[in-house]
């Protein structure tokens, strides 16, 4: 060993200097200040991007404080807030991350485990309303979720459960989380269309399957029967609709299942595989199945569907369209989208209840003030407009 | 002031055992959290316990459990082997003394401090530094009064030729502080986004690297050739070991956001740095290997030597694991999941706490001149070693490796949920089991065992006087 050179690299004031200061140092310039001034000098990002955290003022904003709140309740730990180009990841989650994106973000919340979903790309994806009720309880609208409940960011009155302004702010930060993409995760999300050609077979195991998949992902909302008395309806506008009022063909679930439904709680499930979804749709046309018959019953009465034609042409062919099927500016301009009646047939009461209240969080007004005559007029044309021939159903 | 006079041996024995015990009781409060955090995990049922109660959520459950852990058992141990092992090595007494004793206590303070803040929604979003700029603020001023006493000591001994255990324990203080100053003050408050990640990257990797690993192999580098009573086997190893650290691991920080938007060139350059790291560890694992050469037998029996080595087997196993996380064909796989839990888990927990456990089993009797309860030392070892392999590492690697291969399908996320759930199940099972073997560990200590026989002289060693921390 060279002698003089060990004592050197030994003495307590060339170690604490060099490795101690220096190696940091280094580090510190080399793999923290670099790419700092890399990123300072090649980012390009829109021009239109300001800072999202505060108003014009400066002040800071509901998505600014919400930010704050992720934070303080470790959301990062868990949710991890970049989407890598590789492993699938734009599949499920949306485009590839950009640094752009976080130029604002004094920490970075990038994350370093994903226990939930990535939500780097969560703006647009699912409703506030749908936000309230899983912070309130995850499980009300994922069944099988593992996440904490957050209910101290509610306040329960007799009234019902009120999100607190902390819960407020926390949801704008999530519905502004990968907002320059939401578009790109709506296409992706919410495809615009889906043809939907003849369901497969119907079998027990689809169903069994269909059963549990279900209670794992359904019936949050829905409820175990499928009324749509679940968990998390206090917080739905609009309700979560009661499976067990109409008949939908096996196809129409399916596409509703795909597609979601913006502008309401539903949202897409188009991650789950085929197979799978259309066992969810047999599962779930088999619980408005018994609706059929008696649903279409008013549909013989001629005179009353004529009648009925009147009234639907008069105040409800505006937003619904010709013969119940929905012109697609008004699919596209209002959210939900008006139900279109080709592909389904709802129970009676259910019709008539709907024209008495409306459907309150959607633009379906109350008809109340219609003669009970007309209202009966109404549901006969409905139950007309279903295609029977093409949902043909095995007596 | 230098204090010219020799030390005694029992002068440090108060401060050792005060933050012996402080870090106990902060191990039994990050194991707590650990433990209710794997049970929440375990299902859908489970996340609901406690789950009212703000201050025992998950999220702030999951920063106690590391800042209790990295800032409370592990500093206080690490802090009890300086005090101990820096007036040995050096042949004299702590300089500022007064310091010294003070700030053990200011030190709990500092950590309680911290975890008020977390518990009580205060977090700020540095991992591992997530308590807020109030309690940094008072951890920095302990921090540095610690460092101060340490490398203080050192430089006024004047000790010309360090031995090597003096080099890991002035790179680690020295460089931690400016570390930990960095991360609260440039990633806390200052770094956006991706510029923020590459020095967080740096900050969270030597965390481990430049504060845990220096004071781990501080131990071992001590305490396997007093309790081998033979020298290191290679002195040259021992300086390219020490160097090769010192010098690569603080540049490989940006290995830990691979794929992300911080530049691409960082996380290409952050391969091969990072890749280097295996050459370094198996210097330093090659050097205890060769010491421990033809003397294995021996851990049957020396409780403290068995901890060592098995903790030198996991450091074996995680150094080996690192340097491969960092080919980016492996990261696009087990990022993001239980793998890498599990890796920390072992570097942290399989190595590092089990070296200041032998640690703590060496010094034991000498504090306290009594020997420590073997029967419970050997079930805090089996059931520790037995649950923590078993039931946590190999079950959360696997599982980490399932959520990533289920990631690369197009199956949906919950999925890789459901398939993890049996194995969060024995890994919440694991955390009772290790609190247990903590508990059995305690008993060991606190129960009066034999007076401990003196080598030297062949008579019960005197009761030293332990003087009292404040």
């Amino acid at each position: 060993m060279s002698n003089e050179k060990a004592v050197v690299a030994e003495k307590p004031m060339f170690v604490l200097t060099v490795a101690g200061l220096g190696f940091f140092l280094l580090s510190f310039v080399g793999m923290g200040l670099g790419p700092w001034l890399g990123l300072e000098l090649g980012m390009e990002p829109p021009e239109q991007f300001v800072n999202p955290y505060e108003d014009d003022t400066g002040e800071i904003n509901a998505v600014g404080r919400g930010r704050k709140v992720y934070i303080r309740e470790a959301c990062w730990h868990c949710h991890s807030q970049f989407v890598r180009p590789v492993a699938n990841e734009e599949f499920r989650y949306g485009p590839v991350s950009q640094a752009w994106e976080y130029m604002y973000d004094v920490p970075n919340t990038f994350g370093t485990r994903r226990i939930g979903p990535d939500l780097a790309r969560e703006a647009g994806r699912r409703s506030d309303d749908w936000h309230f009720a899983h912070l309130w309880n995850p499980r009300s609208t994922v069944p099988a979720s593992i996440m904490p409940k957050y209910k101290w960011l509610f306040t329960e009155t007799a009234d019902g459960i009120e999100p607190t302004q902390d819960a407020q702010d926390l949801v704008a930060y999530l519905q502004y989380l990968g907002i320059n993409f939401k578009q790109d995760v709506r296409r992706q999300v919410w495809p615009e269309r889906v043809v939907v050609s003849g369901a497969p077979v119907t079998t027990p195991e689809a169903g069994r399957r269909g059963e549990e998949l279900f209670k794992n992902y359904c019936t949050g909302c829905h409820g175990e029967s499928g009324n749509g008395q679940g968990m998390a309806s206090p917080f739905l506008k609009p309700s979560a609709a009661d499976l067990t009022t109409r008949y939908l063909p096996r196809e129409e679930v399916f596409r509703i299942l795909f597609m979601g439904s913006e502008g309401s709680s539903m949202p897409s499930f188009s991650e789950l595989t085929e197979k799978d979804l259309w066992a969810i749709s047999q599962h779930v046309h088999y619980m408005g199945r018994e609706v059929r018959a008696d649903a279409l019953k008013p549909a013989n009465n001629a005179q009353l569907v004529a009648r009925g034609r009147e009234v639907y042409d008069r105040s409800c062919k505006s937003c619904h369209g010709e013969g119940g099927v929905v012109p697609e500016i008004m699919e596209k301009a209002l959210k939900p989208s008006p139900k279109h009646f080709r592909d389904r047939v709802y129970a009676p009461d259910y019709v008539r209840k709907v024209i008495e209240q409306g459907r309150p969080g959607t633009t379906m007004a109350s008809f109340a003030h219609l003669p009970s005559e007309e209202k009966d007029a109404l549901v006969a044309y409905l139950a007309s407009l279903f295609d029977a021939d093409k949902y043909k159903e095995k007596p | 002031m230098p204090d010219a006079a020799p030390p005694a041996t029992h002068d440090e024995f108060g401060l050792v055992k005060f933050h012996i015990i402080a870090g106990i009781t902060w191990l039994f409060v990050g194991m707590l959290a650990g433990t209710l955090m794997g049970y929440r995990l375990s299902g859908a049922a489970a996340a609901e316990f406690l789950g009212d109660i703000a201050e025992l959520s998950y999220g702030r459950m999951r920063m106690l459990h590391t800042h209790a852990v990295v800032f409370g058992w592990l500093s206080n141990g690490f802090l009890a082997f300086s005090y101990y092992a820096i007036p040995k090595l050096t042949g004299r007494r702590l300089w500022m003394r007064g310091l010294a004793r003070g700030n053990a206590v200011f030190f709990q303070v500092a950590v309680v401090v911290g975890a008020i803040g977390l518990v009580t929604g205060h977090a700020e979003g540095v991992e591992y530094a997530e308590a807020p700029w109030w309690a940094d603020i008072v951890f920095a001023l302990s921090f540095v009064g610690a460092v101060l006493v340490n490398v203080g000591t050192i430089l006024t001994s004047g000790v010309k030729n360090m031995y090597v255990t003096l080099w890991y324990l002035i790179l680690g203080f020295v460089f931690t502080t400016l570390n930990f100053v960095m991360a609260n003050t440039i990633v806390a408050h200052v770094a956006p986004g991706a510029a923020g990640a590459s020095i967080e990257g740096l900050w969270i990797h030597n965390a481990v690297g430049l504060w845990v690993t220096p004071m781990g192999v501080a131990i071992i580098y001590y305490l396997l050739p007093v309790i081998l009573k033979r020298p290191i086997a290679s002195h040259k190893l021992s300086l390219l070991g020490f160097w090769t650290l010192a010098f690569f691991y603080p540049l490989g920080g940006s290995h830990h956001f691979f794929y992300s938007p911080t530049p691409w060139w960082l996380q290409v350059l952050a391969v091969p740095l990072t890749f280097t790291l295996i050459f370094v560890v198996y210097s330093v694992v090659y050097n205890f290997l060769a010491t421990m050469k033809g003397r294995w037998k021996e851990i049957a029996k020396d409780i403290p030597l068995r901890w060592l080595t098995f903790g030198l087997i996991n450091y074996i196993i995680t150094c080996t694991q690192g340097p491969f996380h960092a080919l980016l064909s492996v990261q696009q796989v087990i990022h993001f999941t239980d793998w890498v839990v599990a890796h920390a888990h072992l570097a942290l927990f399989g190595v590092f706490s089990w070296w200041v456990y032998a640690f703590i089993y060496w010094i034991w009797p000498k504090l306290t001149g009594r020997a420590y309860s073997r029967a419970f030392a050997e079930w805090h070892f089996w059931l520790t070693l037995v649950s923590f392999w078993v039931l946590y590492y190999v079950a959360d690697t696997v599982a980490g490796l399932m959520q990533g291969m289920f990631w690369l399908t197009t199956l949906p996320l919950q999925d890789s949920i459901e398939a993890a759930l049996p194995f969060w199940a024995t890994r919440a099972i694991s955390g009772v089991l290790i609190l247990a073997g903590t508990i059995c560990f305690v008993i060991s200590l606190a129960r009066k065992g034999k007076p401990v026989i003196d080598d030297d002289t062949k008579q019960p060693q005197a009761q030293p006087e332990v003087a009292h921390v404040e």
